[in-house]
């Protein structure tokens, strides 16, 4: 190898110049793996996000039809205005009128006109079928995981309305 | 886009073919490659990188020039550089700096050449010092030599006052780093 001074330059100069095209490549190939990562990142969101929408939207549909195969009257143990709504299908009034149902009954289980036992368990009795009529409400939404979570828990309570609970649980 | 396009490209100062060669043959070398020798991805694409800058230094010295390298030979010439720098790796030799393209494309004159000693120290000793060269240096000579910019645009990206700056500090890297190989070649027990 020849390293008079004219001649190392020269090498000098294309070892710089081969160092600095493989850093050059180095950088690329940073860039390529990047955009390749952020790429099947993106996939992978797009394709969970179709997924979970079209598992959500299939949930909530199954949700629904059970909802409204349910006929709310047919277990009721006593009239309710909050079943008329849902019949006529006015499902946001039903949840206010159970809503506000609840806070009277909590105010009379506080408070109750009576002491008979029967008066008590009757007040049970109304607080467990607001509980059913919200998960059949919550059906008809189609919040299914919400709609599952109440109906586990009146099924698992072992009430009045465990066994329709327990029913609407099966066809879900 | 046909191989004569991209060298006409990059012997015309057209740094984006340089990109586009990479791209368009990266898995077709890496497959080839490895299919020929047991090494992994990791040490494929450094061979590969090698092979391409030898490739580059070979169009910017002139050793390929406008029909030295005929179109259907360019991704032939790549994978016998990367053949040969894995081969050479192998034998612990430096693959030059710069080589013909005749000799790299006969691939049974490259199993079958003489190893030169002094030869391979003294490019492993140039190659290694560049490698390690710190900054300034290295940045203001990698944008003078590899990405050919003017001194007055050196000064500007590396806020030097002026490109007389540059020359004067330019010079003094080089002188710097020939002084470096002089000294390691001494030790080594060659002549300058």
């Amino acid at each position: 190898m020849n390293t008079d001074p004219e001649s190392l330059n020269d090498l000098i100069e294309a070892a710089v110049f081969e160092r600095g095209a493989i850093t050059h490549l180095e950088t690329l190939e940073r860039k390529v793996q990047r955009r390749k990562l952020w790429l099947r990142t993106a996939i992978a969101v797009a394709a969970s996000l179709i997924v979970f929408s079209g598992v959500g939207l299939k949930l909530g549909s199954d949700a629904r039809k059970v909802g409204y195969a349910f006929d709310p009257v047919s277990g009721q143990k006593g009239g309710s205005q909050i079943t008329a709504l849902m019949q006529e299908r006015e499902i946001d009034q039903a949840q206010d009128a159970i809503v506000a149902a609840r806070q009277k009954l909590s105010l009379e289980l506080a408070n109750p006109s009576s002491s008979d036992p029967e008066y008590m368990v009757q007040l049970d009795v109304d607080r467990q079928e607001l509980d059913l009529l919200e998960a059949v409400c919550a059906l008809r939404k189609g919040q299914y995981f919400r709609a599952r979570r109440l109906l586990k828990a009146i099924a698992a309570g072992g009430g009045a309305f465990a066994p329709e609970a327990s029913s609407l649980l099966e066809q879900l | 886009m046909a191989a004569k396009d991209y060298i006409n490209r990059l012997i015309d100062g057209d740094r984006r073919a340089f990109d586009e060669i990479y791209r368009a043959y990266k898995s077709v070398f890496i497959g080839v490659i490895r299919k020929a020798y047991p090494i992994g991805a990791e040490q494929a694409l450094d061979l590969y990188h090698r092979a391409l800058a030898a490739l580059y230094n070979n169009v910017r010295t002139g050793r390929i020039g406008r029909d030295g390298l005929p179109d259907e030979k360019l991704q032939a010439y790549i994978i016998n550089t990367g053949k040969w720098m894995s081969l050479n790796d192998y034998r612990k030799r430096q693959t030059p700096l710069t080589f013909d393209t005749d000799y790299v494309m006969r691939y049974d004159a490259v199993v079958d050449e003489e190893s030169d000693f002094e030869k391979n120290e003294k490019l492993a000793v140039i190659r290694s010092a560049v490698k390690e060269m710190k900054m300034p240096c290295s940045k203001l000579l990698y944008l003078a030599i590899y990405y050919e910019k003017s001194h007055e645009e050196i000064a500007s990206i590396m806020h030097y006052s002026n490109a007389r700056t540059v020359t004067t500090q330019r010079s003094r890297c080089t002188q710097k780093l020939i002084g470096f190989l002089r000294k390691r070649f001494k030790e080594l027990g060659y002549e300058y």
